[in-house]
């Protein structure tokens, strides 16, 4: 599972599986702007079936750590 | 990747998921070689987020053959963009225009504080943002040659609620008339659209469109979900206005055109009638007719006995479609992949231009595999079977053209022509006895949108295969340089229509010819070598000395290729074609008569 949410967030961001570490954040990786991360949440919600509230939007933004930590613990498998 | 890969994710659109849309994505742009494909570079000008729609419209314009570039403008900065000829919008170089613009970011008050005015207040206000969208489509179209595509407007609630609904000049009609007024505007200006967004709402719902958290978060109105149906639907707008539309859809029959199976069941056994499943089946039916009347070819590819289809075809007294309205029909044992080709062939158009809808998983795969038609496996709930037909987008045409409108019928008379070409002995007694008759005119404007869609269709003899929109040949029709001119024709068994094109470019006492092409239905008809002696002719009047000639080899074009030649033009080196229009005679073909 922990993969399919790296998989499903570079195939929003287009960029390869390689680039993205926990430490990822919309400082180091161009393609995760303020517009794209409003994609990534609702691939997220339409994927996993889970719903985000717009603070849980804010903290996931901080770092991909954090973008995963929160996936995780909403689906049940942290 | 492969074809079929692409093929399968193209008859599987309708279940896509925004995830499966990413992921697509990420493997078209891995796997697909672009060098083939056909740009396309979309500036949308808009009033409200909507990046989202770059990924999801690459994604079906990339399985359509098309290699998309976007530019967005800056939030609700679009009159800024296309007033000012400096910027980036105009330094794009937009081949396709997405005017996206709702009444929310257009005249906030009007939502809010509409009491605060009369009714014809608003009237000025709505006159003068029409007044502005009038200046902003002519600036578009005088500095860019894009298809523009405007965004109609919706509005969700009124101000007085459901009051609102019982006055004769509410605040709804206003926007209504807006819209009324916003066709008349498009109707004059070629290559000018309307998405008609209130259509698109009333179908889908505003609130299965309405995405509060993102609207008040990130000022996004509409579901990230919900703009993979606008992607749809603005696809049905670039497919049709491109002309990238099916000509012909093939149908199997049993559990297709009917429920059950006629070699069992008999004519009285198959479900097609008043009550369910069989009211499905006759729904399925008015929707494959409503393509026929717009132009769409049907034809028939089954395995069954011939003559128990056409009992059911001439007799059962519930069937909405009849022998008639099929131009071919492949009833027979053979294997479908065999006659799909040869209905392509009788049909003299190319299989990419077919959708063949069959119910058989195991016949949907086959064919997919072996043939380079669209396949399309039926829904298996008959009744989620009639609005199928509905979700396919390359149905749909932005100009209906009268020869669309009549083409079944054409189709039919073809059929019986054939039947007479075999049984005649020789070509010459054959093209004797159609006894035809052939009228050339130049372009007006009720000819422009037919010689526009030639152009964009024609493939087999089409000499340049140029393609042009309706507002480039207008404008070859207004400019002394050029002249168009549309070729129709009849013969013994009816009309053919509007069905060749020629434009002729004059420069330094030479005639050009810039576009030569004739439709495929009446290729071999000796109707080409008519239209080269009379271009000969008119262009000798005009006072040229030379006609030139060129062809375009496009891979599909072999039939034109040694026209030229054959009419008695030189080659030169540069491999075009030339005559010396005072020497070189052009033979009028001597089946024909020509009608000016």
């Amino acid at each position: 599972m922990e993969n399919k949410i790296k998989e499903l967030f570079v195939s929003v961001l287009q960029v390869p599986i390689e680039e993205v570490v926990d430490e990822s954040s919309p400082d180091n990786l161009v393609s995760w702007h303020s517009l794209n991360h409003l994609i990534l949440i609702s691939v997220f919600e339409e994927y996993f079936a889970i719903n985000i509230d717009p603070d849980e939007m804010t903290l996931m933004q901080q770092s991909f750590g954090k973008f995963r930590e929160i996936i995780s613990k909403k689906i049940g498998m942290s | 990747m492969k074809i079929n890969e692409l093929k399968i994710m193209k008859s599987s659109l309708a279940d896509f998921s925004l995830t499966d849309y990413f992921q697509g994505l990420k493997k078209l742009r891995e796997k697909l070689d672009l060098s083939q494909f056909k740009s396309i570079r979309i500036a949308v000008l808009r009033s409200y987020t909507c990046e989202i729609l770059e990924p999801i419209l690459s994604f079906h314009l990339l399985l359509e053959g098309y290699k998309p570039e976007f530019y967005f403008c800056d939030f609700n900065q679009y009159s800024q963009d296309v007033l000012d000829v400096q910027s980036k919008f105009y330094q794009f170089h937009p081949g396709l225009v997405l005017f996206l613009v709702r009444i929310e970011e257009l005249l906030p008050p009007f939502l809010w504080s509409y009491s605060d005015k009369k009714h014809v207040e608003w009237q000025d206000e709505f006159e003068k943002i029409y007044n502005n969208y009038v200046n902003l489509i002519n600036k578009i179209s005088e500095h860019t040659s894009a298809q523009i595509l405007i965004q109609n407007l919706y509005l969700v609630s009124n101000f007085f609620g459901i009051q609102d609904g019982q006055q004769v000049n509410g605040q709804k009609t206003l926007v209504q008339l807006f819209n009324q007024r916003l066709k008349e505007v498009i109707v004059k200006k070629k290559n000018t659209f309307i998405w008609d967004f209130e259509g698109f709402v009333a179908k889908i719902g505003y609130n299965a469109l309405y995405d509060p958290k993102m609207w008040y978060v990130a000022r996004n109105p509409y579901k990230q979900t919900a703009y993979m149906d606008i992607a749809r639907e603005l696809l049905r707008y670039v497919l049709s206005i491109n002309n990238q539309v099916i000509k012909c859809v093939v149908v199997d029959l049993d559990n297709t055109l009917w429920g059950g199976v006629i070699g069992e069941d008999g004519l009285n056994g198959i479900a097609l009638g008043q009550d369910y499943p069989g009211n499905c089946f006759v729904d399925f039916q008015k929707e494959l007719l409503r393509l026929y009347k717009r132009g769409i070819i049907l034809a028939i590819n089954s395995k069954n006995n011939e003559a128990d289809v056409f009992a059911v075809l001439d007799k059962h007294p519930d069937m909405v479609l009849r022998r008639q309205h099929f131009a071919v029909c492949r009833i027979n044992w053979e294997d479908k992949v065999s006659n799909l080709k040869s209905i392509a062939e009788e049909l003299n158009i190319g299989s990419d231009s077919i959708v063949f809808i069959d119910d058989n998983s195991a016949e949907c795969a086959l064919v997919r595999g072996q043939c380079s038609c669209l396949v399309m496996q039926m829904p298996n709930k008959p009744y989620l079977i009639p609005q199928f037909v509905n979700s396919l987008p390359w149905i749909e045409k932005i100009y209906v053209t009268d020869e669309d409108l009549k083409k079944g019928v054409m189709y039919q008379e073809q059929l019986v022509r054939k039947k007479l070409e075999k049984s005649c002995e020789s070509l010459e007694d054959f093209l004797t006895s159609l006894k035809m008759e052939v009228q050339i005119r130049e372009a007006d404007n009720f000819n422009i949108p037919r010689i526009a869609q030639l152009t964009q269709k024609t493939n087999q003899f089409n000499m340049t295969t140029r393609r042009y929109q309706e507002a480039d040949i207008l404008n070859f029709a207004n400019s002394g340089q050029y002249s168009v001119f549309v070729v129709s024709a009849r013969d013994c068994f009816g009309e053919h229509g509007n069905i060749g094109v020629f434009i002729l470019k004059f420069i330094d006492q030479m005639s050009v010819i810039d576009t030569f092409l004739l439709s495929c239905r009446v290729i071999g008809r000796t109707i080409e070598e008519t239209m080269l002696a009379f271009i000969a002719d008119f262009a000798f009047k005009r006072g040229a000395k030379r006609l030139v000639g060129e062809f375009i080899a496009s891979g599909k074009n072999v039939p034109a290729k040694n026209f030229y030649l054959k009419a008695g033009m030189i080659e030169n080196d540069d491999g075009r074609f030339f005559a010396d229009l005072h020497t070189t005679v052009f033979r009028y073909s001597p089946y024909i008569k020509l009608m000016i």
